[in-house]
């Protein structure tokens, strides 16, 4: 996993869900983050994507289980 | 074959007996038990949707499997796919209302294979190869007519290894069968003789009254669907499959979203994956409105689920809007700030959001749900509820001992707690309790007028 992707992703979740103490782990879920919920979720995407200028393919947001696989997926759509 | 009547209670061992006897052919003993709890409803048309939804759903798994490895199927099948589960429930349910019968289990079974094929479509789960198998997936007799609404990735391998009977599974499960009986035939359904009167008549009534009769409504509903949802949970762990739990303490909800996670729990599971969560990404370029946009959208379904009529959708809309104003609310307050009076406040809050909403969905037209509300400021008093035979001390002892259902749930922390509670008891403390639940069954039971749970109708 990239170190600095992975900073950028954690510092992106402490400013949206404005709680400078959030802490990720690659099985980290909305159940761990207080303000994370299906409906906050879309927010958490935007702004993902405004901050590594990537865009996600709606089917590929749909298969997202946790927050590793969010890590991944961002790799991706960088690498791609 | 509703699940508190005579009949219900021969089939269960009946069909234990014959799974236990079936050896290595349990399987095939289920599956065949699960369509003569069918073929018992008494329309014959149904099996033709069960198959139909059945073979739709195994050849899109067909035709999914041959892809190309690590690809997925085309999304153009997946979409005539679900047009065909969508075709089918429209179809059984226009047929039903022109034979003035009820599409029973239709709409249950249509939305499991909605979700299976979506989740193949995701790569969430493999296709079923097993026919039979995929067919007892959708028809499994305990949450046939009622749900949950399972998905496949939890149910399918129970079926293909479901748990050894357990004497703590047979107790365990009997209970829970037990306590649901009790919930429905002693409490929502005596609930229910209040309710019909006020809402057959509400002209007769003072606004007390009438106030006093929403909020029982608010009780049967939960009583009795929560009941059909323990016996079908209960049923089922006799023959060692472990159904979801569809309610979570709903009446003790925060806020509207977190009523949502507590209440029909895998329906709501089911729109916000399939409707709600692909509608939202779709529209996530609109921010705010776009989020609003599509919890209107996936609610306005929901209550189209339960009916194409006025007060379902606006109930449905209901929910939408009231989701909608706490996505605002929080966007603007922020995190949210605990504490017993601000809780207190909330759950109150959101219970009478709900309760609103129920007034809109047990009224038969918008009009009639207008001329009840604008009813209940009127002056009265609430003895004019009486029942014909009954006294309203009897109103009074049935309350409180109903509530007492919903507190030890809360105390349990859920049906499942509670009956969980009840089996870690001393013996004679939990034989004393067997022997309660089944008093309460003989001395309070009243049988529902038409012998149905009220979500079969859905």
């Amino acid at each position: 996993m990239d170190a600095h992707l992975w900073n950028e992703l954690t510092d992106l979740f402490r400013e949206v869900f404005a709680d400078p103490g959030i802490t990720l782990d690659p099985s980290t879920t909305a159940a761990d983050i207080d303000g994370w919920d299906s409906i906050s979720h879309a927010t958490l995407i935007v702004a993902v994507e405004s901050r590594f200028g990537i865009r996600f393919a709606t089917r590929d947001l749909l298969t997202l289980r946790n927050v590793g696989d969010l890590a991944a997926a961002v790799a991706a759509r960088r690498a791609g | 074959m509703a699940f508190h009547t005579l009949e219900y209670a021969l089939f269960l061992p009946l069909a234990l007996l014959a799974c236990l006897a079936a050896g290595r052919f349990r399987p095939h003993a289920l599956l065949a038990a699960s369509l003569l709890f069918y073929l018992a409803a008494g329309r014959p048309v149904l099996l033709l949707w069960l198959a139909a939804a059945a073979a739709a759903a195994w050849l899109y798994g067909r035709a999914a499997a041959r892809a190309p490895d690590g690809a997925s199927p085309p999304g153009s099948l997946f979409a005539v796919a679900t047009a065909a589960q969508l075709a089918i429930l429209a179809a059984a349910r226009f047929e039903a209302a022109a034979a003035g019968a009820a599409a029973l289990g239709v709409s249950y079974f249509a939305f499991q294979a909605v979700a299976y094929q979506a989740d193949i479509h995701l790569g969430r789960v493999a296709p079923e190869r097993d026919a039979r198998r995929l067919l007892l997936y959708l028809c499994l007799f305990p949450k046939l007519l009622q749900g949950p609404i399972e998905r496949a990735e939890r149910l399918l391998p129970q079926l293909s290894a479901p748990a050894p009977l357990t004497y703590a599974a047979l107790r365990g499960g009997i209970l829970l069968i037990l306590l649901g009986l009790v919930k429905k035939c002693a409490f929502a359904d005596r609930f229910g003789l209040y309710v019909d009167r006020a809402f057959d008549a509400p002209e007769l009534f003072a606004g007390p009254a009438l106030l006093l009769a929403l909020y029982l409504y608010a009780l049967q509903i939960y009583l009795d669907f929560s009941a059909y949802t323990d016996i079908a949970r209960g049923s089922a762990r006799l023959f060692g499959i472990e159904l979801s739990d569809n309610f979570r303490l709903p009446y003790a909800a925060l806020d509207i979203a977190d009523f949502w996670r507590r209440w029909h729990i895998t329906l709501s599971a089911f729109i916000l994956d399939y409707i709600f969560r692909p509608l939202q990404m779709a529209l996530r370029d609109r921010g705010a409105a776009g989020t609003c946009a599509a919890l209107l959208a996936a609610f306005l379904l929901c209550g189209l689920w339960h009916g194409a009529t006025g007060p379902f959708l606006a109930w449905g809309l209901w929910h939408g809007a009231a989701l909608c104003a706490h996505f605002m609310y929080r966007r603007a307050a922020g995190r949210r700030r605990a504490g017993p009076l601000r809780d207190l406040a909330a759950r109150l809050l959101t219970f009478h959001t709900v309760l609103a909403g129920w007034l809109l969905f047990r009224s038969p037209t918008l009009p009639f749900a207008a001329a009840y509300l604008a009813r209940i400021p009127s002056p009265g008093g609430m003895a004019d509820l009486a029942l014909p035979t009954g006294h309203p001390f009897h109103l009074a002892l049935t309350l409180a001992l109903a509530l007492a259902v919903p507190l030890a749930e809360w105390r349990c922390g859920s049906s499942d707690g509670l009956a969980g509670g009840v089996t870690a008891l001393p013996a004679p403390a939990r034989w004393t309790v067997y022997l309660l639940l089944l008093l309460a069954l003989m001395l309070l039971g009243v049988p529902s007028a038409d012998g149905r749970f009220g979500y079969f109708r859905f």
